[in-house]
C-alpha cells in the first residue's frame, strides 16, 4: 500500500514535469512573438524592428545548426542572400505575392543547403572556411553581369512595386514565431536527442543506430530554412537592395556572436543575445571609428575564454547556486 | 551455472556452413603492422563464442571489423549468408549486429533512460525492460556521466540491446568488475542466449567467466587463429598453453 502510494506520486510528480515543460515551450514561442508584435506600439521604427527580428531569427538558425551539431558556419549569410533573391525572383518572374516570395525565399535557401551537403563532412576550421567560401562563390554568381535578366546582376534587386512596411513587419513576426517553435520541437524531438548523442560521442550514436549524416543534413536544412526566410522578410522590408548587403559577411558574424552571447543550445539565449547586442550596436554603431566592431570582438573573447555556454549558463548556473542553497536539489 | 558451459561444442574447425555469422580469411593491415592474419571463424545461431588471447593480440579488431568500425584490408563477413563487411555501424545495428566497448562511452548528459531512447528500436524488449535486465532499472533517471565505471558498462550493453541485436559482441565486459558482478553479467548474458536466441562473440582474459558463458572458444595470437573448439581443450592445448604460459 505505501508502495503503490508512491507509485502514484511518482507519477503525478513525472505528469507535473511534462506540464511545466510544456508550459514552458509554450511560453518561449509566445512571449518573444507576442512582445515583437506589441513592440511597434513602443518603437515606431519598424525597419529596425523587422531587422532585430532577422537577426533573432539567425541567431536562432546559428543555435540550430552550431548547438546542435558543432558546424560553425561562417558562411551562414549564403542562405540569407539566398533567402533575399529567392523572394526577388519570386516577385519580379514568378508573379508571386510577397508572402509568398518570402516562403520562396526560405526554399531557395534550402535547396543551396541541399547542394552544400557535401560541407557536412568536413569538420572544424575547415568547415567555417568551407562554408565561407561558398557564401562568397554563390554571392558573386548572383552579382554576375551575366544573369542580369535573372537577378539583375551587380545593379541590385528591386521589390518596390510590393513594397509594405507593415506586411513585412507581421510576416517578421510570424517568422520569429516559427523559429521559436522550431528550435523548441527540435529540442524536444528525437532528432534533436539523437544530435546531442552525436555531439557527445560519434562512435556510440552510430552503434545506437543513428545515422549521423541524416542527423546533421536534417539540422543543416532547418538552419537554412530559418536564415532564408529571414532573408526574405528581410529584402522586403528593405524593398531595394543590392547583392553586397544581403552577403555581408558581418552578417554571419553578427548571428554567430549573438547566438553565442546568449547561449547555443537554450531556447531563449539567442533571442536575448540578438536583441540586446543589436541595440549595442544601433546605439554606437553608426560612430567612427566603428566601436562596436572592437566591443564585439572584446565580447567574444570574452565568451570564448570565461563563458563557453553564453549568458544563459551564467543564469542557469546562478539559479542552480541559489537552488543548492535553498536544499532543493533539481 | 558451471552446468552450461558442460555444453561445450564440438571442436570443430571455422567457418561452418549454417552458421549466423562467418569471418571468412579477413586480414587487417594498420600500415606494416598485421593486426589480423586470415582470421576465420564461424558462429552459429544461439551459440556463444568465446575469443581469447594476449593482449595486442588482435581480439577488439576482430570486433571492430565484424561491426564496421573497421573495414577489413580483404576477406569477407557475413551475416546469414549475406556479405556486410565494411558497412557503416550504424546499417549494421539496424541489421542485427551490435557491440558493447572495452571502454563504455555513453551519452553523459543524457540519463540512462534517455541514453536508450536515442536509440534505433529494433528488438522486442522495451527500455524499460532491458533498465531491468542489466540491473539499471532503479538508475533510470540518472546521467550517465554519473553512473559507476560498472554500470556505464551495463548501460552500454542496453544500448546495445535496444536495438535488437540477433549477433552481440561483447568486449572485455568483464575488465574491472568484482566477482558477483562477473557473475551477474555471466547470467545476463546466458539468458540473453536462452530466452532471444542471441548469438555472441565474447571477448575475455578471465577463464571463469569464459566457463559460463562460452560454448567454444577461439584462441588468437598475433592476429591469426590458433585454436578453435572446446574451453577444456584449449586450455589443454600445446599451442595454446606456450602462448600463454612460455609466452
Ligand atoms: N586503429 C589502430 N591503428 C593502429 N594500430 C592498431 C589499431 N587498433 C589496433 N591496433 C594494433 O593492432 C594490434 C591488435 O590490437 P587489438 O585488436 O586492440 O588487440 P587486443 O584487443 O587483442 O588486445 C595491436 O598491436 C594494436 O596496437
Ligand atoms: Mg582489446
Amino acid at each position: 500500500m505505501p508502495e503503490r502510494d508512491a507509485d502514484a506520486s511518482g507519477q503525478r510528480a513525472t505528469r507535473a514535469r511534462q506540464w511545466r515543460r510544456r508550459g514552458a515551450d509554450l511560453a518561449a514561442v509566445l512571449v518573444p512573438t507576442v512582445l515583437f508584435a506589441l513592440a511597434r506600439t513602443v518603437d515606431s521604427n519598424l525597419l529596425l524592428l523587422v531587422t532585430i527580428m532577422v537577426y533573432v531569427v539567425l541567431a536562432q538558425g546559428v543555435n540550430v545548426i552550431y548547438g546542435f551539431t558543432g558546424y560553425l558556419p561562417f558562411g551562414y549569410v549564403g542562405f540569407f542572400g539566398a533567402g533575399a533573391y529567392g523572394t526577388y525572383i519570386a516577385v519580379a518572374h514568378l508573379g508571386a505575392n510577397a508572402v509568398e516570395a518570402t516562403v520562396l525565399g526560405g526554399v531557395a535557401a534550402v535547396l543551396v543547403a541541399v547542394v552544400l551537403i557535401p560541407l557536412l563532412r568536413l569538420r572544424g576550421a575547415y568547415f567555417a572556411i568551407a562554408s565561407l567560401a561558398a557564401a562568397l562563390a554563390l554571392s558573386s554568381l548572383v552579382s554576375n553581369p551575366a544573369l542580369t535578366s535573372v537577378t539583375n546582376g551587380p545593379y541590385g534587386a528591386d521589390l518596390s512595386k510590393v513594397f509594405s512596411a507593415g506586411g513585412s513587419y507581421w510576416m517578421a513576426v510570424v517568422i520569429v514565431a516559427v523559429a521559436m517553435l522550431a528550435v523548441v520541437v527540435l529540442r524536444r524531438s528525437r532528432l534533436g536527442l539523437q544530435l546531442r548523442a552525436v555531439r557527445a560521442d560519434q562512435v556510440s550514436a552510430g552503434y545506437a543506430g543513428v545515422n549521423v549524416v541524416a542527423a546533421r543534413t536534417g539540422a543543416w536544412l532547418l538552419s537554412a530554412l530559418l536564415a532564408g526566410l529571414a532573408g526574405g522578410v528581410y529584402a522586403w522590408s528593405i524593398s531595394v537592395f543590392y547583392p553586397t548587403a544581403v552577403f555581408d559577411t558581418t552578417i554571419s558574424l553578427f548571428a554567430i556572436v549573438f547566438a553565442l552571447f546568449g547561449g547555443v543550445g537554450t531556447v531563449l539565449g539567442p533571442v536575448v543575445g540578438a536583441v540586446v547586442l543589436y541595440y549595442v550596436y544601433n546605439a554606437i554603431g553608426v560612430s567612427d571609428p566603428q566601436y562596436f566592431q572592437l566591443i564585439f570582438g572584446v565580447v567574444i573573447v570574452i565568451i570564448a575564454l570565461f563563458l563557453p555556454g553564453g549568458l544563459a549558463a551564467v543564469l542557469v548556473g546562478a539559479r542552480r547556486r541559489l537552488a543548492l542553497r535553498g536544499g532543493d536539489v533539481r | 551455472m558451471f552446468a552450461e558451459s558442460a555444453s561445450a561444442a564440438p571442436s570443430n574447425e571455422a567457418p561452418r556452413a549454417n552458421a549466423l555469422l562467418e569471418v571468412e580469411g579477413v586480414t587487417k593491415l594498420f600500415g606494416p603492422l598485421r593486426a589480423l592474419d586470415d582470421v576465420s571463424l564461424g558462429v552459429k545461431q544461439g551459440e556463444v563464442l568465446g575469443l581469447v588471447g594476449p593482449n595486442g593480440s588482435g581480439k577488439t579488431t576482430v570486433i571492430n571489423v565484424i561491426s564496421g568500425l573497421l573495414a577489413p584490408t580483404s576477406g569477407r563477413v557475413l551475416l546469414d549468408g549475406h556479405d556486410v563487411s565494411g558497412k557503416a555501424p550504424f546499417r549494421l545495428a539496424r541489421r542485427g549486429i551490435n557491440r558493447t566497448f572495452q571502454i563504455p562511452k555513453p551519452f553523459p548528459a543524457l540519463t540512462a533512460r534517455e541514453n536508450l531512447e536515442v536509440a534505433h528500436h529494433g528488438g522486442t524488449l522495451s527500455d524499460g525492460e532491458i533498465l531491468e535486465l542489466v540491473g539499471l532499472g532503479g538508475r533510470a533517471e540518472r546521467l550517465a556521466g554519473e553512473l559507476t565505471a560498472s554500470d556505464q558498462k551495463r548501460l552500454d550493453l542496453a544500448r546495445a540491446l535496444v536495438t535488437g541485436p540477433r549477433v552481440l559482441l561483447v568486449d572485455e565486459l568483464g575488465a574491472g568488475l568484482s566477482k558477483t558482478e562477473l557473475d551477474e553479467l555471466a547470467v545476463i548474458l546466458r539468458r540473453l542466449v536462452a530466452e532471444l536466441g542471441m548469438t555472441m562473440v565474447v571477448v575475455e582474459h578471465l577463464m571463469g567467466f569464459l566457463e559460463q558463458v562460452a560454448d567454444r572458444v577461439t584462441v588468437l595470437n598475433a592476429g591469426a587463429v590458433i585454436f578453435s573448439g572446446g574451453l577444456s581443450e584449449a586450455l589443454a592445448d600445446p599451442a595454446v598453453i606456450k602462448v600463454f604460459i612460455g609466452g
